[in-house]
C-alpha cells in the first residue's frame, strides 16, 4: 500500500515520504498540468506544490481509508487549484480571446456559441459562477449521451489526443474523430432540442 | 497557459463542466484514475523539484501552534485548566488552540500574550507556529465541498462504488471571517511583536 507508506513516513517528518509522494503523484499532476492545461513550467510547479502542501498541512485531520480515497482527495485538491488558476489566467486575457465555433460545418446546424453567450464564461471567470442557463442545459445534455460519448468529449476538451483517449477508455481508435464529431453533433442536437420545447 | 486568440466555445463549456465536476468524490476518484494511467511525457527539471521537496520538508517539520503549545505546556507540566486560569482564557479556546481549530489571531491580543508570557513563549517561533496554523486552516477552506447542484459526475460514474466524503474537523472560526486574512493575520503579529518585545 504505497499511500499508507506515504503517510507513515510524512507524519514521522522523513523527507522519503515526500520523495515517494512527489515520485507517485506529484511528478504526474505536473504533466497533466502542462499537457493538458497548457500551464508553463512555474504555473505547474505552483500549481502542484500547493496541492502538495495542501495534502502535507492537512494529513493529521482525515484518516484515509483506501488507496482510492486518497487520490480521489488529491485530485479535488489539484483541480481546485487548476481551477483557480484556470479562471484566474482567463479572466486576465478575456480581452483577447475570440469564442468560435471551431466545428463550424455544413454537418454542425447548431452552433454552440448561439446558445453559449460570453458573458456565461465571463461570469464564471469572475465569480465561479455556474447557474448560467446555457451551461446548466450543456450539462443536462451531457447527461444524456452514452458515457463513452461523454468522456470522449470532456478529455478530449482537456487536449488529449485520440490516441491517447482510446488508450485511457480501452476502446478502438479507429475512427475515434468521427465519434467525437458525432458525439458533439448528439449533444447539440439535444440542446436544440430541449430548447425547442 | 497562454491566452488563445481563438477558443472552441463547446470545447471551453465543457472545460467548466469538468472542473465543477471534479468536486464531486465520484467523479474526483475517475478522473484520478484517467490522470494516473495517462501517459507522461513532461517532466520537471530536477532543480524544480528539489525545491518543491525542501519547502514540503520545511512544512513538515514546522511546529503549528497547536503543537508548539501542546510542548510548552508538557515542559511545564501543566493542565488545561491552570493555563486557562492563569490566561483568563475560556479553556474551551485553550483547547481549540491545541487542536488548531480557530485561527490565533481570533484570540483577543492581550490575553494571547498573557498566555504566551505564562507558557514562557518567544515571539519567533510563536510567529512561526501561528503562521504554520494559519496556513492549515485556509487549506481546509481551499478544498470545502461546494458542489454546484447542476453538475453531475461527468466521467463514468457507474464503473466506480460510490464513495463518501471524508470525515474532516471544519474550523471553528465563530464567523469571525474579518480576522481570516493575511493582512489580519500580519497586523495582529506586528502588534503581537510590540507587546511581547517592548
Amino acid at each position: 500500500m504505497r499511500y499508507q507508506s506515504i503517510i507513515q513516513l510524512i507524519e514521522i517528518k522523513d523527507p522519503k515520504g515526500l520523495e515517494e509522494l512527489y515520485q507517485a503523484y506529484g511528478s504526474r499532476f505536473y504533466a497533466y498540468a502542462v499537457q493538458r492545461w497548457h500551464l508553463t513550467e512555474d504555473e505547474a510547479w505552483d500549481v502542484v506544490y500547493k496541492t502538495l502542501e495542501t495534502l502535507v498541512l492537512k494529513l493529521s485531520n482525515y484518516q484515509f481509508q483506501s488507496q482510492a480515497l486518497f487520490e480521489g482527495f488529491l485530485f479535488k485538491v489539484l483541480v481546485n487549484f487548476l481551477r483557480q488558476h484556470f479562471r484566474s489566467k482567463r479572466n486576465s486575457h478575456q480581452g483577447e480571446i475570440d469564442f468560435v465555433d471551431l466545428n463550424n460545418e455544413r454537418e454542425m446546424p447548431y452552433q454552440i456559441s448561439k446558445q453559449i453567450s460570453k458573458s456565461a464564461f465571463s461570469d464564471y471567470y469572475k465569480t465561479e459562477t455556474v447557474e448560467n442557463p446555457a451551461l446548466v442545459m450543456l450539462n443536462e445534455a451531457l447527461s444524456k449521451l452514452e458515457p463513452h460519448e461523454k468522456d470522449i468529449l470532456l478529455l478530449r476538451a482537456q487536449n488529449y489526443t485520440y490516441d491517447e483517449i482510446a488508450d485511457l477508455l480501452g476502446i478502438d481508435n479507429n475512427q475515434l474523430k468521427v465519434k467525437h464529431h458525432r458525439a458533439k453533433q448528439k449533444l447539440l442536437n439535444l440542446i436544440n432540442e430541449s430548447q425547442n420545447k | 497557459m497562454d491566452a488563445p486568440k481563438k477558443i472552441d466555445t463547446l470545447d471551453e463549456a465543457l472545460r467548466v463542466i469538468f472542473l465543477e465536476s471534479a468536486k464531486d468524490t465520484d467523479a474526483a476518484g475517475v478522473g484520478v484514475q484517467i490522470l494516473l494511467s495517462s501517459p507522461v511525457s513532461v517532466n520537471m527539471s530536477d532543480e524544480k523539484k528539489a525545491l518543491i521537496i525542501q519547502q514540503l520538508n520545511a512544512v513538515i517539520t514546522s511546529l503549528s501552534f497547536g503543537q508548539l503549545l501542546q510542548l510548552a505546556m508538557q515542559n511545564l507540566n501543566t493542565t488545561d485548566e491552570v493555563v486557562a486560569e492563569k490566561s483568563k482564557l475560556p479553556i474551551t479556546v485553550i483547547a481549540d488552540l491545541k487542536n488548531d481549530s480557530i485561527y490565533t489571531n481570533n484570540v483577543p491580543i492581550v490575553l494571547f500574550k498573557g498566555l504566551l508570557t505564562n507558557l514562557n513563549l518567544s515571539f519567533k517561533p510563536v510567529e512561526e507556529a501561528i503562521r504554520k496554523t494559519f496556513e492549515m486552516l485556509q487549506s481546509q477552506v481551499g478544498i470545502k465541498s461546494n458542489n454546484f447542484s447542476g453538475f453531475s459526475p461527468a466521467f463514468r460514474k457507474g464503473y466506480y462504488t460510490s464513495r463518501e466524503l471524508l470525515s474532516k474537523n471544519a474550523p471553528n472560526t465563530d464567523g469571525k471571517e474579518l480576522f481570516e486574512n493575511k493582512e489580519a493575520l500580519d497586523k495582529y503579529l506586528a502588534r503581537l511583536n510590540e507587546l511581547m518585545n517592548n
